[in-house]
């Protein structure tokens, strides 16, 4: 699956992570770019989750732009997730199960 | 209840620190309407994920007269939410609509039918005149509150620092409140930096017969407790009454009496609660 | 925690607006004149930050000293790119010091050129100009003696026509580039479209639009030089390195054909910045002799000029007839009105 647009979501407030997501023009892999205040600890452990959530939505060849500021998995999980719906033009819409369905 | 913006991710991670009974992450006025969708999905992790130890954990949704409400309540259910709290309710009817919402979530999430409650905000003049029926009007009811900035909006007046414009209001929906069994909670007080007025007002609610306040900062969570915090005299007394009860069950006695006197229905009641106020505000 | 931040778009009638320009002083730039937007971050009523936009790019980025090293930077900058995605731009560009650079990068900013201990291009997109390259490799030809031009066409006249037309018998395949400017007095489509009905004869030629990429002197922002007069020099050199590194490379190009320009001080600094610079990406320079038509070279400059003044039987015999054409659109009319409102542009 591919996005409809360009979409964002989250902030550059400490604790919250800025997901940028863009359909990737080359190629068919996701990309994954991080910067983290948290890097040499956990840059792995997020981009990780990062591309676990794009997965789960079946997403296919996508750009992440990422700005981390020390979130807590919970709200990268949330914040790629309400992108990924608005990309989609699904961000009110989506059935709920989907959401939840781990 | 410590009111936590539900698009804050720092703030719905640490509200558990702040020692509040309760916290409300809200989604509905501190929400912008282009943010209601993360918002909830933020929520929606954060009750997944942090744990918030035995602390009640309440979404205030927003209205289903909305387009987000339905989703919302979807949302916490299946997040694990202790209770819903809907706001702007003027009618029962307000709340058998998200009662039955409530329900087909819960069967849908595998979620215990009946185990989450509910609560509403009376924020209007004809939702305080419904007081009694919007009391009334579920099983799930554990509280009415105060909504009080649009409710002095509706009245054409605005708020004072007594609070005369609210004696109505607190006291038609602390009698309905009373007569179905349920808590009443007041309103939040805006002014983070006048402590004092806070304490006052804290102070008259107490009086009147409140079971709690609502409040906006951590720094407000302090004076609530100390202001509802049973007296060592009180609180001596009641661990008194409950060792005397203890005592009477392990005897096998059916008549429980302290220091000579009799111990009757009431009495054990308020000894409970003075424990249970004085558990909370530690 | 509790008291947020919060941003919003500024004006010069607004109480604070003396604070954001105290600010951008003390933080010894000054506010692009070319700004379309400033916004200001603020906590309770202190300024804390200022940014200002033009297009997709954000400019004139100052914090207050007592918070560098909190997080008032990103805060204010995804406030503004907020703004900026909401305005459908997909891309966002910031000029910077060289000093400056990495507190973008932290923000996810990525490095796209930089004309060292000068300025820094960044943009928004992780692989933006990289994703152009490979886009310009889509159009790339199988001929051995590929050329260029890059050219504004406001609007596309005989001058330029006989440039493309002298190009293109010297070379095998010429790309003309179109600068994507919105600071022309013709809309970026129609300038685009005029070239394309004014080369059509010329089958070994190629129109593309120029992007982002192509840097324009109109809108390159000189408030954080200490020097300002080196502006121009700086931004030719950053174009130049751009288009050699990501243009040419992509599309083997290696000429590029330019009109001389004997009496306009900027072109003439361009052209020589070319021959220094571009031969180091294996691209040859090549002057053209303008086209005259009676005492003066033909230019879009002097076409604007006779279109301001109305002077319709005179610009007829500078532009070929599609442009001349498309002067008679309600499109063409309206610019030529606008022109006529402001004769004392450029």
């Amino acid at each position: 699956m591919k996005l409809k647009k360009e979409a964002s979501a989250g902030t550059m407030d400490s604790c919250d992570i800025n997901i940028r997501l863009e359909n990737n023009p080359l190629g068919t892999t996701n990309e994954i770019h991080l910067k983290s205040i948290v890097e040499k600890q956990y840059g792995d452990h997020i981009r990780n989750l990062i591309s676990q959530v794009i997965d789960k939505y079946g997403l296919e060849s996508v750009v992440v732009n990422a700005v981390d500021r020390g979130a807590l998995d919970c709200t990268i999980k949330a914040r790629v997730e309400s992108a990924i719906q608005r990309g989609l033009d699904q961000a009110h819409t989506l059935e709920w199960s989907v959401v939840h369905h781990e | 209840m410590l009111y936590v913006p539900g698009s804050n991710p720092g703030m719905l991670a640490d509200a558990v620190i702040y020692g509040a009974d309760s916290i409300m992450f809200d989604l509905e006025d501190a929400i912008s309407l282009r943010e209601k969708d993360s918002a909830r999905l933020l929520v929606y992790r954060a009750l997944q994920t942090v744990d918030f130890g035995s602390t009640e954990l309440v979404c205030r949704i927003n209205g289903l007269d909305t387009p987000f409400g339905e989703k919302d309540i979807e949302a916490v259910v299946a997040g694990g939410i202790h209770v819903v709290r809907l706001p702007k309710t003027e009618t029962a009817e307000d709340i058998q609509q998200v009662e039955a919402l409530i329900e087909k979530a819960e069967v849908k999430y595998g979620r215990e039918v009946g185990s989450i409650k509910m609560m509403a905000a009376i924020e209007s003049a004809l939702g305080i005149m419904n007081a009694y029926e919007i009391a009334h009007a579920s099983q799930r009811l554990i509280g009415i509150a105060l909504g009080a900035e649009d409710y002095v909006t509706n009245l054409k007046t605005k708020r004072s620092p007594g609070g005369i414009e609210l004696l109505y209001a607190r006291s038609q929906l602390l009698n309905a409140a009373r007569s179905a069994g349920i808590a009443a909670l007041d309103t939040v007080y805006s002014d983070i930096d006048n402590m004092t007025g806070f304490a006052e007002e804290v102070e008259l609610i107490k009086q009147l017969g409140f079971d709690g306040k609502s409040v906006i900062n951590p720094r407000q969570i302090p004076v609530v407790h100390q202001l509802f915090k049973p007296t060592d005299k009180e609180i001596a007394h009641a661990k008194d009454v409950v060792k005397a009860i203890e005592e009477a069950e392990a005897k096998g006695l059916g008549v429980i009496s302290l220091r000579g006197k009799m111990i009757d229905k009431p009495i054990v009641e308020r000894a409970l609660r003075i424990l249970d106020l004085s558990e909370a505000s530690e | 925690m509790i008291e947020k931040t919060f941003t919003k778009e500024m004006g010069p009638e607004d109480f604070h607006w003396q604070d954001i320009l105290n600010l951008i002083e003390m933080n010894d730039i000054k506010l692009d004149p070319n700004v379309e937007h400033t916004f200001g971050i603020f906590k309770e009523d202190k300024l804390l930050g200022t940014a200002s936009t033009l297009s997709n790019t954000i400019r004139s980025i100052a914090i207050n000293s007592q918070e560098k090293g909190s997080n008032i930077l990103g805060e204010l900058i995804h406030e503004v790119m907020q703004f900026l995605y909401d305005e459908g731009y997909s891309n966002i560009f910031i000029y910077t010091k060289c000093e400056s650079a990495k507190s973008f990068e932290h923000i996810g900013f990525y490095e796209i050129e930089r004309v060292e201990s000068k300025v820094v291009l960044l943009e928004r997109k992780p692989h933006g100009i990289k994703n152009f390259a490979c886009y310009l490799k889509s159009f790339k030809t199988t001929h051995d003696h590929v050329g260029a031009i890059v050219m504004n066409g406001n609007p596309f006249t005989l001058g330029h026509q006989y440039l493309v037309e002298y190009a293109a018998s010297n070379c095998d395949f010429l790309y003309i580039f179109v600068v994507d400017s919105t600071h022309t007095s013709f809309p970026s489509d129609d300038r685009y479209k005029l070239i394309l009905s004014g080369t059509s004869h010329l089958d070994n030629v190629y129109v593309i639009k120029g992007s982002d990429y192509i840097i324009s002197d109109a809108t390159f922002p000189t408030y954080f030089l200490k020097r300002p007069e080196e502006g121009t020099q700086i931004q030719t050199e950053l174009d130049l390195k751009i288009f050699g590194h990501y243009f040419a490379e992509s599309l083997n190009i290696t000429k590029r054909f330019v009109g001389t320009e004997p009496y306009c001080g900027t072109t003439s600094l361009y052209n020589e910045q070319m021959k220094r610079i571009l031969p180091h990406y294996g691209v040859e320079i090549v002057e053209i002799p303008r086209k005259v038509f009676g005492t003066d070279a033909i230019s879009a400059s002097r076409v604007r000029v006779l279109l301001a003044k109305g002077n319709m039987k005179d610009v007829k015999k500078l532009v070929p007839e599609s442009t001349y054409q498309y002067f008679k659109t309600v499109q063409g009319k309206q610019v030529i009105e606008k022109l006529k409102d402001s004769t004392s542009r450029h």
